[in-house]
């Protein structure tokens, strides 16, 4: 019945995400035989983001990508809004060039975009198994991992590598040993609400045109609880939603969907979403700890790639996870495919996948940016420089005559001292954001 | 190997959580979330076990487009040889025309049943109750029918009593159980009910080819006086006839506001002693009829104090 | 159940999303560590609130609308308290619009 020969499959890669697909897309194309196995009934089933995926990376995969990919709006317009209470300061950035060829960023569906890239894997000649939990490792007598144990009946699949894509709760790279840490303050929750809008109604609504889509950031979104909003378009809805961090959660007894209600009902959020339904709720768990909470990303027989490796960078300015997975499953997909053309599998021989993410941006981008989830989550950024911000710019556009116009280092001064910052704090601060986006 | 009796059972995989536009009434499929719905899963699961205790081979079939292939790969993999007469469809998600929305139940079965006859003897023919495709449980009655066979719906138990022989239990109404002795060849529909499909090993589903069934051309199929649907549109009551009133509307207006009626006025009598008060209200309640059956007024009779 | 301004109950936001509910609970809790537990993060951080108190001082726990979203397990800061794992593979929580 079974084809499988003893020694089993080249590799095996867990999870059919975007980590996992684009490491069994790269495993086939060396030509390697390479099974996905994913525990939803198919891929993206199990998954939500928050905002934008970078297309750019795909080039690699298909170099005219955004003619099949199922995307829902190109985005055109990037927007990262202040918020308090009752303010908002926006900066909103808009190009056209986005809109055409080769793209920036666009918004998907999980479900549509990971299967898309999963048929590009299996067109590649990857198996795809779906419906099938990755429950353990196998290992030899040496400890080396040798292949994945699973739910199903003779569930054993051995294989010269194991790549560990599953996901933000990664079960195999914890049981691996390869987290030092992975406790909740490395982690936040992301709480989606997707709600049907007439595609004419949002053009309008957003200023967009046929296919173009808006994100928006938001920082002081979530009250005392580090964390941020998004909203962002699809074709005929709107996603929005709330990212906060674990433990300020926990400690804030506060419910997510709380949250993502009071973010709905900020004055400047709320007009957008007037006679809406709600679609789909969802929720799902991030790594933003960046790039000191990875965990080791090798092992003897094992990699570990996308969320499974803490590999979403969330550093205020810049909030990207899928694009990284892709890179990274790209990266370890060719790192496992040289490892056993050289017949060498252990941490040594797979040491390329490394070498080759910390020359890509996937490891580049995340040791530069390794201040930054500390600097975005701090309780200064999260609470006061918000209100400073929103403060300052209105007064500054307040006409108060026959008062004569303050100076703006008046103002800046006045807002400071208002809401308790001072000029120490926002040296310190602006030191170490200097450092951070050096 | 054709003459060999076969075990087939007819499903129909399909998106079982299909959107419904809360406006247009319109259903919205996505075939690519097909899967088994509850009573195919156990059709295939009595299928499999009458097989083993029979020794027979059993072949899923089924109607419906290329996108059914991923959801009966598992079925597949159980070593279930599947058989899918192919109605192309266009791209999913996509809107059901009225005519798709209600299918005809007699098409189906006609393709099924055509099916079943060219791929070898049947020993029995199981089915899922009902379908997900909007189904009232019709087809497997139509292909007992078309194929000549007695059928047992309704069936929460299918227990295998010997060769090619079951013993079966029927839903009643009421919570009663009939229990049936079903030889072969049979039409059963089973509920969901008392068993789930077992999971496919890894090895075979690893090892399944890329394309899982056999394809085939549907069979041209006669169906006199089928329903044609047009399409749906909101909920319209007809309208209800409602007779004019009768009398003048000047008529009308006067009995309305009670111009013919003449009113009694109000008239003081107080104060008095608590017996006297007590003879007034008597004598007041008698005038206007309230007591009946009093001595001398049998009945009690109207009496209108007119304004003096 | 809590309902929010727009008027979605919570029974109704849950509706909007399809759980394939499998035979066996993914999530156990042990009854004794929760009974001595007075923080009960799970409770309220739980974003398909799967988690209640009960008059008796226990958790009770759903398993059938699970985002598999693993909050409950990392916010509980009691050792072994919550085990959790994924559903058997097809069933559990399935986005459509992720």
């Amino acid at each position: 019945m079974s084809p499988l020969s003893p020694a089993g499959f080249d590799a095996v890669v867990v999870g059919a995400g975007p980590a996992g697909s684009a490491a069994a897309f790269a495993l086939a194309k060396a030509g390697r035989s390479v099974v996905i196995v994913e525990r939803g009934p198919y891929p993206g089933s199990k998954n939500v983001y928050g905002g934008v995926v970078y297309g750019r990376i795909l080039d690699q995969i298909d170099p005219e990508w955004w003619q099949s990919v199922p995307v829902q709006r190109w985005v055109v317009r990037r927007s990262t809004m202040v918020l308090t209470s009752s303010q908002s300061v926006s900066v909103d950035v808009r190009s056209q060039a986005w809109g055409g060829p080769p793209h920036n960023g666009m918004t998907i569906y999980r479900a549509d975009f990971d299967s898309w890239l999963a048929g590009k894997a299996v067109a590649q000649g990857a198996r795809l198994v779906c419906s099938t939990v990755a429950t353990g490792l196998i290992r030899d007598a040496s400890g080396r991992v040798c292949g994945v144990s699973t739910d199903r009946p003779q569930g054993e699949l051995r294989a010269k590598v194991v790549i560990a894509a599953d996901g933000v709760n990664s079960f195999l790279a914890k049981s691996a040993g390869l987290y030092r840490d992975s406790s909740a303050s490395h982690f936040t929750l992301g709480v989606k609400e997707v709600l049907d809008m007439d595609p004419e109604v949002i053009e309008s609504r957003f200023g967009l045109g046929g296919r173009e889509g808006l994100d928006i950031e938001a920082l002081g979104a979530t009250g005392a609880i580090p964390g941020g909003g998004f909203l962002y378009t699809n074709h005929d809805s709107v996603s929005v939603g709330v990212v906060v961090a674990l433990d300020g959660l926990a400690a804030s007894r506060r419910r997510p969907e709380e949250l993502v209600a009071s973010f709905k009902a900020h004055p400047s959020i709320a007009p957008y979403l007037r006679n809406s339904t709600l679609r789909e709720y969802s929720a799902h768990l991030i790594p933003e700890g960046g790039y000191d909470t990875m965990p080791d990303l090798v092992a003897d027989g094992m990699l570990v790639a996308g969320d499974a490796a803490g590999m979403t960078l969330a550093s205020g300015l810049w909030l990207e996870g899928v694009n990284f997975a892709v890179g990274a499953g790209l990266a370890a997909g060719r790192a496992a495919a040289a490892a056993i053309e050289a017949g060498d599998t252990t941490a040594q021989g797979l040491a390329g996948y490394r070498r080759q993410l910390e020359a890509s941006f996937v490891l580049a981008d995340h040791m530069r940016l390794r201040r930054a989830p500390a600097l975005v989550l701090s309780d200064r950024v999260q609470g006061v420089y918000n209100k400073v911000l929103c403060d300052l710019a209105e007064q500054l556009f307040t006409v108060d005559n026959p008062a004569p116009k303050p100076g703006l280092l008046t103002l800046a001064r006045r807002s400071m001292a208002k809401h308790g910052l001072k000029f120490r704090h926002l040296a310190k601060d602006g030191l170490e954001a200097a450092r951070t986006f050096r | 190997m054709a003459d060999e009796p076969k075990l087939f059972v007819c499903v129909a995989p399909d998106d079982l959580r299909p959107q419904v536009d809360p406006l247009k009434g319109s259903v919205i499929v996505d075939e690519r979330r097909a899967c088994l719905s509850a009573p195919d899963a156990a059709a295939v699961e009595h299928a499999l076990r009458m097989g083993e205790a029979w020794g027979l081979s059993v072949v899923a079939v089924t109607v419906g487009p290329a996108e059914c292939d991923a959801a009966l790969a598992e079925v597949s993999a159980l070593g279930v040889a599947v058989r899918r007469v192919d109605s192309t469809r266009t791209a999913s998600p996509r809107t059901l025309t009225p005519t798709e929305l209600a299918g005809d139940p007699r098409w189906v079965a006609a393709q099924l049943a055509a099916q079943i006859r060219s791929a070898g003897p049947a020993a029995m023919v199981l089915c899922g109750d009902r379908s997900a495709r909007h189904g009232v449980g019709a087809v497997p009655g139509l292909l007992a029918a078309e194929l000549g066979m007695p059928h047992a719906l309704g069936l929460v138990e299918v227990q295998v009593a010997g060769e090619l022989a079951l013993r079966v239990d029927k839903r009643l109404d009421g919570g009663w159980r009939e229990r049936i002795a079903v030889d072969c060849p049979s039409v059963l529909s089973v509920e969901a009910a008392g068993v789930r499909l077992r999971r496919a090993d890894l090895g075979s589903l690893v090892g399944a080819p890329p394309t899982v069934a056999e394809v085939y051309r549907a069979v041209d199929v006669e169906l006199p006086g089928a329903v044609e649907f047009a399409t749906p549109g909101p909920y319209r009551p007809r309208p209800l006839r409602v007779e004019p009133p009768a009398g003048s509307a000047h008529e009308r207006l006067v009995a309305l506001a009670g111009g013919n009626v003449t009113l009694s006025a109000s008239r003081v009598t107080g104060p008095l002693e608590a017996e006297e008060a007590a003879g007034e209200l008597i004598a007041f309640l008698s005038a206007h009829g309230y007591l009946a059956g009093e001595p001398g007024e049998p009945g009690g009779s109207r009496q209108v104090r007119h304004k003096d | 159940m809590t309902a929010d301004p727009a008027g979605v109950s919570f029974g109704e936001r849950m509706a909007t999303v399809e759980f394939r509910v499998a035979g066996n609970a993914h999530i156990t809790v042990d009854a004794d560590v929760c009974a001595s537990c007075t923080t009960r993060e799970c409770v309220t951080a739980c974003p398909a609130n799967l988690f209640a108190e009960t008059a008796d001082g226990g958790i009770l726990f759903n398993y059938e609308q699970c985002f598999e979203c693993g909050t409950c397990y990392m916010v509980c800061n009691k050792e072994g308290a919550i085990s959790w794992s994924y559903p058997q593979g097809g069933y559990g929580v399935v986005f459509r619009r992720g």
